[in-house]
């Protein structure tokens, strides 16, 4: 935003009612989130295995307040919400949850959440990032040849990457680029090449989704009369697409890229489950399958932070590419 | 113990263990990837009593005892000895200049604490439905430590096996690590645990079996690096890129792939886990408690059938819940038979005589096992076929649990299919846990059984065999648990890898080596 350039007001105003729904939508989220893991089997059982007695599974369903009132027990999950303290993990084995070491700040669950959260951001950023590389200059493309072999070869390969499912292609990934060619590792973190293959599989939806509306959005913008004035004047069509079509249809690629984001960041949950990636939906699993109720609560808690800060970014990039939305 | 190398060249490895005398060489074999299925939740002594639970664990922490790979049998490790001195009290004999990994000796009051520790009411809940009588120790001098139990078990220095020894210092002055970070005293020395990726270990030079006669292994790989993927096919693709040595429980499909494809090979081995069919018993309905209506769903159910066709990695079972290495083992009995038509006689007899025939819930939990789902839509099948009323579901663990320990009541007629695991070998363990009235997964109760098993579980020797051999028949002819098979575990690997393992299936690297 350049010097001098002042937001419309509407445009503050609706900012704040994003922000402010944005903050319900978490609580509404947690809510459920907090509601639906009282049902899923009972944690301290979990914790302490079938070799437990009924009394010590009792008793360290006290020392997790399990046995409090549901109220009480909801009151106190929305002040740790609020203060970003969701509880200790289960993990560890029962010594930490059976009070030695309960008190460790290691084991504070948001915490060890947003560890997790660099390398879930790694894989969704390059996972965009390499979604809007191939997909831009394909809708483009695509929109400049309407009706083309190329043009339906773009269409055919946009609607197979929306629909091919990302597990099985995530393994036939592995087989082919890591077994087969070994020009990749098959799993694992720690190197640029790591990230290619869950990147790879994240990235056909995206793909898809992005070529489908760039070609769509651009084919509207390049039947309106400036576009016909310009190609009348024999500016080519692939400039007039490029320099002046394909900025007045950014708003509908903007909220794709931003729709796809979100969707990637759900996706990370399989994805870094099959490759070994130690994010936040690896962990989330992880969580899940120990009813590590705490833990639960902490990812969903940061990918839901994550899906509204997007929705937000996309908000603000509505503002850059909106004159109407800007300026006073 | 029945052990089966689905190997190319099984003829050829050269065992490398427990006979093999003082290592010669250390290290060199630069380093060992295995890849498990799922990350460890603690690293804890505790967590070593089953592989599973913290693979690789053993590498890094030893017990007083272990367990012969081959024959099953209690061998010394960081005892060299041990004797019952009194019914309840035995001594262990340390062995000397062990040290720790935090520098710190292995002498009678570390063991003591450690044990104390291990076996502690309060911490000892995962290894507590294999502990038997409550476990405590003292030291008797600086070399002997006396572990004393709350009433007579002969399979005490088999028990001692389950559970890792650690340092006290640890222990007593920063036991929150104790659970994220295993001081032990074995041939790796733990170094990082990357939570979501991997831990690692490094070759211990200070390790007490590098020089000793009784040696169980030889360090070849200077360090050792677990990692862990859910999905089985990305842990073969591990193996077959060269970026891992081992890829654990491969699917029956893909260990034949491995066995057909060049420069890889897959091992196969029985297990300590079996699976089984337990029913309702006293408590519950009380069509349940009768002994024809039992014989009835016992045979009217292909058991052999169901392990040979769904149960794709598995060894028979006789008729009964452990192999034929197992202390008790009955040869007189077999699996039930399947008779049908036998079965729908008594559903007719029952029937006709008044009776209204429960519907039994069967149920597994989510995967527990390969194709459980499948094992009790057949077994619904089979029951309703013979005239049984059925309903199936695979349960959340989250669901199965608390219901698979729940004690029976007259209004549930229900049954689980599941695996349980033995490690001892021993019926006692079995009849504790499943034949008592407070056992744990129990819901027979005979007075004057449980009076019989507790007393054949404080006997010795052959003595003690014919007695749990007497109860094992018994159990069988009142159908409380229908086994089903013994299940196997297949492990991908390089070619020419060599690995000395038992039915506890422990990844312990001095066992492995690489000879291509």
């Amino acid at each position: 935003m350049g010097a001098g350039m002042k937001f419309n007001p509407a445009f503050g105003r609706f900012l704040s009612r994003r922000l402010i729904s944005s903050l319900v939508l978490l609580v509404i989220v947690m809510s459920m989130v907090f509601f639906a893991n009282r049902q899923i089997g009972d944690p301290a059982r979990m914790v302490l295995g079938n070799g437990a007695s009924e009394e010590a599974v009792l008793t360290l369903r006290q020392q997790m307040g399990l046995e409090d009132p549901m109220l009480e027990q909801y009151g106190r999950f929305l002040a740790g919400l609020a203060t970003g303290d969701l509880g200790q993990t289960f993990r560890f084995g029962m010594s930490n949850s059976m009070g030695q070491g309960s008190e460790v700040d290691a084991n504070k669950t948001l915490p060890i959440a947003m560890e997790r959260l660099p390398a879930t951001l790694f894989l969704t950023g390059a996972t965009i990032l390499f979604s809007v590389l191939v997909a831009l200059p394909m809708g483009v493309y695509a929109a400049a040849r309407p009706r083309s072999h190329t043009d339906r070869m773009i269409s055919v390969l946009s609607l197979a990457g929306v629909s091919i499912v990302e597990y099985w292609f995530a393994l036939i990934l592995v087989l082919v680029f890591a077994v087969q060619f070994a020009w990749l590792p098959t799993s694992g973190y720690g190197s640029f090449a790591h990230v290619i293959l869950p990147a790879l599989a994240l990235s056909l939806r995206p793909i898809g989704r992005i070529t489908q509306i760039t070609r769509s959005s651009l084919l509207d913008e390049l039947a309106k009369p400036y576009v016909r004035a310009a190609k009348g004047r024999g500016i080519p069509v692939r400039r007039v697409a490029i320099i002046h079509a394909l900025k007045n249809a950014a708003i509908p690629i903007v909220t794709t890229i931003g729709d796809e984001t979100i969707n990637v960041i759900t996706g990370v949950i399989i994805i870094e489950t099959i490759f070994g990636w130690p994010g936040i939906g690896a962990l989330t699993v992880d969580a899940l399958s120990i009813r590590d109720v705490p833990l639960v609560e902490a990812t969903v808690f940061v990918l839901v932070i994550m899906v509204l800060v997007i929705n937000l970014m996309v908000d603000l990039a509505y503002a850059f590419l909106n004159p109407r939305l800007r300026i006073r | 113990m029945t052990v089966k190398w689905t190997s190319k060249c099984a003829a050829g490895v050269a065992l490398i263990a427990a006979s093999s005398g003082p290592a010669f060489a250390f290290g060199g074999g630069g380093e060992l990837v295995i890849v498990g299925n799922q990350e460890p939740q603690s690293m804890q002594a505790q967590v070593a009593h089953k592989e599973i639970n913290g693979i690789g664990l053993r590498n890094v922490v030893e017990a007083l005892t272990r367990l012969d790979p081959n024959t099953n049998d209690v061998l010394p490790m960081l005892a060299v000895s041990w004797e019952q001195v009194e019914p309840t009290v035995w001594h262990f004999d340390l062995r000397e200049g062990v040290t720790f990994h935090d520098g710190t000796p292995l002498d009678a009051e570390a063991a003591a604490v450690s044990v104390n520790w291990l076996w502690a009411e309060e911490n000892s809940y995962v290894i507590r439905d294999m502990m038997g009588p409550q476990i405590s120790a003292e030291v008797v001098d600086e070399d002997t430590v006396a572990v004393i139990t709350a009433d007579v078990d002969p399979l005490l220095p088999r028990r001692m096996y389950l559970g890792g020894i650690t340092s006290a210092r640890q222990i007593l002055e920063e036991p929150e690590d104790h659970n994220v970070h295993p001081i032990g005293t074995g041939p790796y020395v733990f170094d990082e645990w990357v939570p979501g990726q991997y831990w690692t270990s490094t070759a211990n030079p200070d390790w007490w079996g590098n020089t000793a006669e009784d040696t169980y292994g030889e360090v070849f790989y200077d360090s050792v690096r677990v990692v862990w993927r859910p999905e089985t096919l990305v842990r073969a693709a591990m193996v077959e890129s060269g970026e891992a040595q081992i890829a654990m429980f491969l699917t029956n499909e893909e260990c034949q792939r491995f066995i057909e494809a060049d420069g890889l090979d897959c091992v196969v081995n029985g297990s300590d886990t079996f699976l089984q069919f337990r029913l309702d018993y006293q408590g519950g309905h009380p069509l349940l408690q009768d002994l024809d209506f039992r014989e009835a769903i016992f045979t009217g159910i292909d058991w052999e059938g169901i392990r040979q066709n769904l149960m794709e990695l598995s060894e028979p079972l006789a008729g009964q819940m452990l192999p034929s290495v197992a202390t008790g083992f009955a040869d007189e009995i077999s699996q039930y038979p399947y008779d049908p038509a036998r079965a729908s006689a008594i559903i007719g007899e029952l029937t006709a005589a008044g009776h209204e025939i429960p519907t039994i819930e069967v149920t597994t939990r989510l995967g527990s096992t390969p194709r459980n789902g499948e094992m009790v839509e057949a077994i619904g099948a089979m029951l309703t076929a013979v005239g049984i009323p059925t309903r199936v579901a695979v349960e959340e663990p989250g669901i199965f649990n608390p219901r698979a320990v729940a004690k029976p009541t007259e209004d549930r007629s229900y049954a689980w299919l599941h695996v349980q695991a033995n490690p001892l070998m021993d019926y006692a363990l079995t009849f504790g846990a499943h034949y008592s009235c407070g056992g744990l997964v129990s819901v027979f109760c005979d007075p004057d059984f449980e009076a019989r098993a507790n007393a054949a579980a404080s006997m010795v020797g052959d003595e003690r065999h014919e007695a749990l051999e007497a109860l094992v028949v018994e159990g069988h002819n009142r159908y409380v648990v229908a086994p089903v098979g013994l299940l196997q575990r297949a492990y991908g690997v390089p070619e020419g890898f060599e690995w000395e393992f038992g039915i506890d299936h422990r990844m312990v690297a001095v066992n492995m080596r690489e000879t291509q």
